[in-house]
């Protein structure tokens, strides 16, 4: 079983789309209440893996543990079950354009709590304000841009206050001052709430900032692991070098 | 969703509820579904065009439908119809009412017509059943036949004189006949059976008087008894042709379709009646054949040229019939005329409407029966006088026979000289001409009850 | 030949069975709880009362259309006295049914092929798996229970529309009044004419809305991908209901063998 602290674990999981191998045997451990980073270059299967985690795909090989359960082969009520605990950012925010941006975060309040229409408005609220977005609140997604996309997506991702949080590149399209902002938000809500954070991110002084520890993808597999300190001097030329970058790309 | 965005899915989804029940309820309402009912039966022997849901009026009033048919358990046997009526029109349902089958038109389905019943009669218990009419017996449920259909019938009735009084020709005569039918029967659903019934008659006919002329070629013993079933075959054509009566009768109703049936049928009946004008000229020799003189002689009609003046003195005296005279006075209807020294004597130009407006008073009879025109004269020498009595009557008869085209054979000149007993001059003598009908007195008593 | 059987024929059997999977499923998850009721209501209101205008002006044009070819055919026989019952009787049995249908897989089939492609391809899908949300029950279920239960409904609008339309172009004729024309209009539709007539439509709502969700939630390709599960919607749906119809026909004629005159 799962040894006590580990919040998400990958078994060997492979996984492969026609022939292309996207994931290659990748077995990991992600501590409960840590922030981890996930670094590699575009297209190695960091997003791949994030979905592998909320159960979005299914490994060709290998199982997927949220807590104590299975994700690999939970029944589908099980699986929402475990789905209502994780918080998902998608790399391109996912809103659903045919409701509002404060419908948006209110969404996954109106369909998995209790609460009375004006509590969910409230929350709803708060969640925006926290990513700075209280103005946007009545618009059509459609209408906001790629950051402020970007940010309403984490509002609803963090609507549920989970405990497990999953953010595909948060500062992806932002400028630095938003960008710092949301590491802001992301570190304390870490630190408040003990949530485990599994960000995806190119901004390297950004995952300095968050990390605990640092993963790094590299043609379907974990190339180094550790603190940046680690990484930094990793035997791979490649985690070297893009340790040294300071920006996203 | 908003609140007015739930309020117009509620209206939509009520709204359409509530039309699809209108829908419901336009249909259920013809049909009666939710009234009360009772139930009755009626047998047919033909249920063409009647199923399940076939609709039932009571005079003509919507009044339920047929819920079910029987089926005859063996063949000639009846077909049952049961039928749910509205219970309010029970009191009209009496054991006495009559169901039949008709039809609404020539595109119209078929539906059952009830009669309602006497008030003497008692209500039909439900589940009690009624007399089914069947079609040919429709005639009486019609209340009204029309003018032109009377025509046409009385055409039939002719037709069928002639065919009796012509044996001759058959050939043509079938023809004429089948051509009769073929042409009133186009387009007449209704009437083919009718119309199939006639045909197969006649072509029973032509085989009778074939057998007449096998059985005359080998001797004459047994002419009368043939001669008699011939008759019987006569009568059973005109019973055809009183069913293709009652089948235009009923056919009858207001529409343009009717109409232009009836402008065929009264072609159709023109052509047959020029057909049988033909047929009678060719077979007039045929008729003045020794054999059918004899056959008419023992009846006593229809060779009237034949009689003697007493022979016809005698036929007067009958009481099987009824005598009726129309007198017309000489010098209102002849002229000499011509360079002749005998004086031709012809009719002047008015006589022709005085001749004409005389018959209308005799139209009213049955136009088989015998005309005679009598011929009178007061000549005071024997020859003259009965020379002049027979052209007056032959010239009278000859306007008369074609003006009025009375059945060939059933019209005759009579000269009879002087001695008129019933005439209107008193003296028992007469100048002119009577025109005279013998009227079966049978049948004169049902045509004076008509009037 | 083995080539063809195998790059062509059996994808394309196999694309059939997963349409046919997919069908199942949704006539299953519609009877399982719990139940989508505002998201079915909500696509009650786009899929039934925004084609309200749509259907009511198609069936009014229909109507007088319909109304003006049975006078042209009925007067040669006579019958003009038929024209409100023939066409009600064209109306309630196919005509309705199908147009209907088609006015409906056009919109609405586009509509639904349109949205999900694009909610397919922007991941909003998985955005609704990731907030635990059953993505076919909340997407496909609640349009296809939509689609079935405003098809009938539609249906009868169109019927009557279409029955004001033959109204309205006999009253210019004849000057026939309203009430005896809607009276002469059912004199001749039975029960086994008008609700088989009116239900089946709920077969064609099942399919367009089954297909066009199938077609939507499988896009795939970016924008293009959405327009070519819109217009592949339209198409595919509009072919199967017509096909299902004459199934449908036959088999309304052998449960109520008194329509098949
Ligand atoms: N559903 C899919 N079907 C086919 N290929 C996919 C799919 N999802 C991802 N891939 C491929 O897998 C690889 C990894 O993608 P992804 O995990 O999104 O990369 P990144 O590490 O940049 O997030 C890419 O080459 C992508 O094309
Ligand atoms: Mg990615």
């Amino acid at each position: 079983m799962s040894e006590p602290g580990a919040a998400i674990r990958l078994e060997g999981v492979s996984k492969a789309f026609g022939t292309f191998r996207v994931l290659d045997d990748v077995t990991l451990r992600i501590p409960r209440g840590r922030a981890t980073v996930v670094l590699g270059r575009s297209g190695t299967g960091k997003s791949v893996m994030l979905r592998h985690i909320v159960g979005l795909l299914q490994p060709d090989a290998g199982r997927v543990f949220v807590g104590e359960d299975e994700i690999t082969a939970l029944p589908p009520a099980g699986l929402a079950a475990v789905r209502q605990r994780i918080g998902f950012l998608f790399q391109n925010a996912a809103l659903f354009d045919s409701i509002t941006v404060a419908e948006n975060v209110a969404f996954p309040l109106r369909r998995h709590t209790t609460l009375s229409d004006a509590e969910i408005r409230t929350r709803a609220r708060d969640k925006l304000a926290a990513v700075g977005l209280a103005r946007a609140a009545e618009s059509m997604p459609a209408s906001l841009s790629g950051g402020m996309r970007k940010r309403a997506g984490l509002a609803r991702a963090m609507a549920l206050d989970p405990a497990i949080l999953l953010v595909d590149e948060p500062s992806a399209g932002l400028d630095p001052v938003t960008s710092g902002e949301i590491d802001d938000l992301l570190a304390s809500t870490r630190q408040e709430r003990g949530t485990t954070l599994i960000v995806v991110t190119h901004n390297i002084p950004s995952a300095r900032r968050l990390a605990d520890a640092m993963l790094f993808l590299h043609e379907g597999r974990v190339l180094a692991r550790g603190s940046a300190a680690d990484l930094e001097q990793s035997e791979h030329a490649l985690v070297r070098r893009f340790m040294r970058s300071e920006a996203g790309g | 969703m908003g609140s007015p965005r739930l309020a117009m899915v509620g209206a939509f989804v009520i709204g359409g509820l509530l039309l699809f029940a209108v829908g419901l309820f336009l249909i259920g309402d013809r049909r009666l579904l939710f009234s009360e009912q009772f139930e009755v039966e009626a047998d047919f022997g033909n249920v063409a065009g009647v199923e399940i849901g076939t609709s039932v009026r009571l005079s003509g009033l919507p009044a339920g439908e047929v819920i079910g048919i029987a089926i005859p358990g063996e063949p000639g046997g009846r077909f049952v119809v049961r039928m749910r009526v509205r219970e309010d029109l029970h009191a009209l349902v009496r054991a006495d009412s009559e169901a039949a089958i008709l039809s609404d038109g020539l595109l119209g389905s078929a539906y059952i017509q009830l009669r309602a019943g006497t008030g003497a009669a008692p209500l039909v218990a439900d589940g009690g059943s009624l007399a089914g009419v069947d079609a040919v017996e429709m005639s009486d449920l019609i209340v009204e036949g029309r003018e032109t259909f009377r025509i046409a019938a009385d055409e039939m009735t002719r037709m069928r004189a002639e065919l009796s009084a012509t044996f001759g020709d058959l050939g043509d005569t079938v023809t004429a006949t089948n051509r009769l039918l073929a042409e009133v029967g186009t387009g007449v659903r209704m009437m083919s059976e009718a119309s199939a019934d006639l045909v197969a008659e006649s072509r029973g006919l032509v085989a009778d008087v074939r057998t007449v002329m096998s059985t005359v070629a080998a001797g004459q013993d047994a002419v009368e008894d043939v001669l008699r079933e011939t008759e019987a075959a006569m009568g059973a054509v005109r019973g055809s042709a009183q069913e293709v009566e009652r089948a235009i009768v009923r056919f009858s109703g207001p529409g343009s379709v009717t109409d232009r049936l009836l402008d065929d049928a009264r072609t159709a009946m023109r052509h047959a009646r020029e057909v049988m004008a033909d047929v009678a000229d060719n077979t007039e020799a045929l008729k003045r054949n020794w054999l059918f003189r004899g056959f008419f002689a023992e009846r006593g009609f229809y060779n009237l040229d034949e009689l003697t003046r007493d022979e016809y003195r005698a036929l007067e005296a009958d009481e099987r019939y009824t005598v009726l005279r129309v007198w017309l006075a000489a010098d209102r209807l002849f002229e000499e005329g011509g360079e002749g020294a005998d004086g031709t004597l012809m009719l002047r130009v008015d006589a022709g409407r005085r001749i004409d407006e005389a018959m209308g008073e005799l139209l009213q009879y049955p136009r088989t029966s015998p005309l005679v025109v009598e011929g009178y004269s007061t000549l005071r020498e024997d020859g003259p006088r009965m020379n002049d009595a027979r052209r007056r009557a032959e010239l009278v008869h000859d306007h008369v026979a074609r003006t009025f085209g009375r059945p060939a054979g059933a019209t005759a000149a009579m000269p009879l000289g002087a001695e008129a007993p019933d005439s209107p001059a008193r003296d028992g003598r007469w100048d002119g001409v009577a025109l005279t009908l013998f009227v079966e007195t049978e049948r004169l008593a049902g045509t004076a009850a008509e009037q | 030949m083995r080539g063809f059987v195998r790059t062509v024929i059996v994808p394309w059997l196999a694309q059939g069975g997963r349409v046919v999977v997919f069908a199942g499923r949704a006539l299953r998850e519609m009877f399982r709880p719990p139940f989508e009721v505002r998201e079915t209501a909500r696509q009650v209101y786009e899929v039934g009362w925004r084609s309200l205008p749509l259907i009511a002006a198609a069936g009014y044009a229909v109507g007088i259309v319909m109304s003006m070819h049975t006078r042209a055919s009925l007067e040669r026989f006579g019958a003009e006295a038929l024209i409100p019952a023939a066409l009600a009787l064209a109306l309630v049995r196919e005509t309705g049914p199908l147009v209907v249908g088609l006015l409906v897989s056009g919109r609405v089939g586009a509509g639904i092929g349109a949205e999900l492609g694009a909610m397919k391809v922007t991941e909003q899908i998985d955005a609704l798996e990731a907030v635990a949300v059953d993505s076919f029950k909340f997407l496909v279920v609640t349009r296809v229970a939509a689609c079935m239960l405003a098809m009938p409904i539609l249906t009868v609008v169109m019927n009557f529309t279409g029955i004001v339309g033959g109204w309205t172009a006999e009253s210019a004729v004849s000057g026939m009044g309203f009430e005896s024309y809607f009276r002469a209009a059912f004199s001749l539709v039975q029960f086994t004419d008008y609700l088989p007539g009116t239900l089946k439509t709920m077969v064609f709502g099942f399919i367009i809305a089954v297909t066009a969700s199938y077609l939507g939630v499988h896009a795939s390709g970016g924008t293009q991908g959405v327009g070519q599960a819109a217009t592949r919607s339209v198409v595919t749906a509009s072919v199967l209901m017509i096909a299902t119809n004459v199934v449908l026909v036959r088999l309304i004629f052998f449960v109520f063998p008194e329509t098949a005159e």
